[in-house]
């Protein structure tokens, strides 16, 4: 087995699950986010980059989780989630009292245009600083905030007041290290 | 609903964390695998190629990567004092008015001026080739070029990877008159193209489709035949082929870091030849004279660059033009019932230079807009298999349809009932004139977009 093979093979078999839960935040559909990180193993994987360890090799994939997401790919996709949401309200009816507001969440999210959703998840999910967000996204840190400010704003519309919504023009303390 | 974002998102990924969990829904790292290993391959050969031909254009110092072709070419004329004609062509001496067509010579290799159309091609014929051609048109007028669109298949996907060299310059095109080969074509008008790599992926990545018009004169078989004049009114077949070699389906680590010609010298190699069915046509009327595809050497001109466009944004500015490409729909409907796929269809256009090879995505898509801003719309999905490379040149059109999916709204399954804007688009993702190559560009998805048209969703 090729070195690369074996770091994709640990990758996947460690780290599998985090990536696909934090692709699936951008996707807002499991299957949509496993795909989307099968995209982004296949496309850091067949690169001239040498991936040896699979730390370097998990940062390496989730940036190109998110660079996958907002180049645009998966836009039908996207589409294709907010129809299964509408599928899936029986579904959920049955289970635990939140899983009916999880699916509110996930389709507000949905509302969002791609970078405000990744803001959202970036800052909410992975809980990045502004300016991290910013050099992640290649954006003005401004920029960052008014997302964040449009994106919590649209959420609020959908989902009610969100208390920790208001710490956006915080200067963020990160202790830098990114939720599993 | 008062609560923390945070947490809602967490409690969002643990719940597909869950579902992973069930049997059967773990990512399939061998399926990935797989697919990095095939990637890792074409790209160690493609860059290898690349060099290659970069070297060849430092030693020849031109910009072209000249090579011989590949196809079979014509043999020298050996006067005969009685061919043996298929049809029994009248050839008299030449007048002005008349026009003699090539009598039909056996002995001619295929694919040749006054070749029969069932003469058995030397390297032998590839089972799992499909050279085909479409027409647009089941009828030309005397002297009109003919369009057609050419690609060379691999008749059953290819399985794992069938790794194939083709012709760069896409099939060469055959017009035969009872069973003799009265015109020859190829799209890049005796322009050379390098051969390339082409790699079946159990049917995922589809061939390049080559796109154009060819001049419908008679060739010039030496016997006397009035070469260059309009062939004259009457039914006709065309038909696509081409020179192959077959690298089979597992090339192997062996296979990367080679150029085409040490390619073609492995034991493994197997020339063959890509034939397809005639497809049938005919001309009509009458033309003193003949007009012939010219090749263009106007400037090119990238143009602005035009993203594909998403829910809420605003309506994207058209009709666009990147790369020279245009989009002119031709059918569209004024109504048609919510959560349903439109009919739409239409042609992509190429008015640059030299030709243009552009990753399309497969359809038509749109978005829908109203009060200004982009409420639905259908886009293709956007995986492996997703754009097909398509090789245009000036004046060419593809044809594209409708396909990607129904209509959907960015908030719920379905638009609700009234007027809408809708913005047709194809999706672009990278570019290269050929064969100089000398502008490329778009590595991102780009957009062109066509003229709007109005939509009333009942």
């Amino acid at each position: 087995m090729a070195a690369w093979e074996q770091v994709l093979d640990e990758l996947v078999r460690v780290r599998g699950r985090a990536l696909v839960r934090y692709a699936a935040l951008l996707t807002g559909d499991e299957r949509a986010g496993e795909d989307l990180v099968q995209d982004a193993l296949v496309r850091c994987f067949s690169g001239g980059r040498p991936l040896r360890d699979t730390v370097a090799a998990e940062a390496y994939v989730r940036k190109a989780v998110l660079s996958t997401f907002l180049d645009g790919h998966r836009r039908r996709l996207r589409w294709s989630a907010v129809r299964h949401l509408v599928a899936r309200d029986d579904e959920v009816a049955g289970h635990e009292a939140t899983s009916g507001t999880r699916v509110d969440v996930r389709a507000a999210l949905m509302t969002l245009r791609p970078r405000l959703r990744a803001c959202v998840v970036l800052r909410y999910y992975d809980d990045l600083t502004v300016p991290e967000i910013g050099r992640r996204l290649d954006v003005a840190e401004g920029t960052v905030k008014r997302y964040l400010a449009d994106a919590t704003a649209q959420l609020e519309a959908l989902l009610g007041p969100l208390p920790d919504a208001d710490t956006v023009d915080i200067e963020l303390v990160t202790n830098g290290k990114e939720r599993s | 609903m008062n609560r923390d974002l945070s947490t809602a998102l967490g409690e969002l990924a643990d719940r597909v964390e869950r579902s992973q969990r069930a049997p059967g829904q773990e990512l399939p790292v061998g399926r990935v695998a797989a697919r990095v290993r095939h990637r890792r391959r074409i790209r160690a050969v493609t860059v290898s190629v690349a060099s290659a031909a970069a070297i060849a254009v430092l030693a020849v110092g031109t910009a072209y990567a000249v090579r011989p072709p590949a196809r079979p070419a014509p043999p020298a004329h050996t006067p005969s004092a009685s061919s043996t004609s298929a049809t029994p062509t009248p050839t008299p001496t030449p007048t002005p008015d008349l026009v003699v067509l090539p009598s039909g010579d056996p002995t001619l290799p295929y694919g040749s001026c006054g070749s029969l159309a069932d003469t058995v091609p030397v390297p032998a014929v590839g089972e799992r080739y499909e050279a085909q051609v479409r027409l647009s048109e089941a009828t030309a007028q005397a002297g009109d070029p003919l369009a057609v669109e050419s690609w060379i298949a691999v008749a059953d996907g290819g399985g794992e990877g069938l790794l194939s060299i083709v012709p760069g310059s896409g099939p060469a095109l055959t017009v035969t008159r009872d069973g003799v080969v009265v015109a020859t074509a190829d799209l890049y008008q005796g322009h050379e193209a390098e051969d390339e790599l082409y790699d079946a992926w159990w049917g995922e990545n589809p061939p390049t489709t080559y796109v154009g018009s060819i001049g419908l004169t008679v060739c010039d078989d030496g016997h006397g035949a009035t070469s260059g004049r309009p062939l004259p009114a009457g039914h006709y077949e065309v038909r696509a082929w081409g020179g192959v070699t077959s690298l089979g389906n597992e090339p192997g680590e062996t296979y990367q870091g080679r150029s085409l010609d040490e390619l073609r010298a492995l034991p493994v190699a197997e020339p063959l030849t890509a034939v397809g069915p005639a497809v049938p046509f005919d001309i009509v009327g009458e033309a003193p004279d003949a007009t012939v595809p010219e090749w263009s050497t106007v400037p090119f001109d990238a143009g602005p660059a035009s993203p594909l466009p998403a829910c809420g944004d605003p309506a994207p500015a058209g009709p666009t033009s990147p790369a020279m490409l245009s989009l002119d729909l031709d059918r569209f409907p004024s109504t048609a019932p919510a959560g349903t796929e439109l009919d739409v269809a239409g042609r992509l256009t190429y008015a640059g230079p030299d030709r243009i090879r552009a990753g399309l995505g497969w359809w038509v898509e749109y978005v829908v807009v109203q009060h200004g801003v982009v409420v639905g719309g259908v886009w293709a999905d956007q995986v492996d298999g997703w754009v097909q490379g398509v090789d245009l040149g000036r004046g060419a059109g593809m044809r594209l349809e409708s396909g990607a999916g129904p209509l959907v709204g960015c908030t719920s399954d379905t638009l609700p009932a009234g007027d809408y804007t809708v913005i047709p688009l194809v999706a672009l993702t990278g570019w290269t004139t050929r064969p100089s190559g000398t502008w490329t560009g778009g590595d991102l998805v780009h957009a062109v977009i066509g003229a709007p048209f109005t939509l009333t969703l009942t």
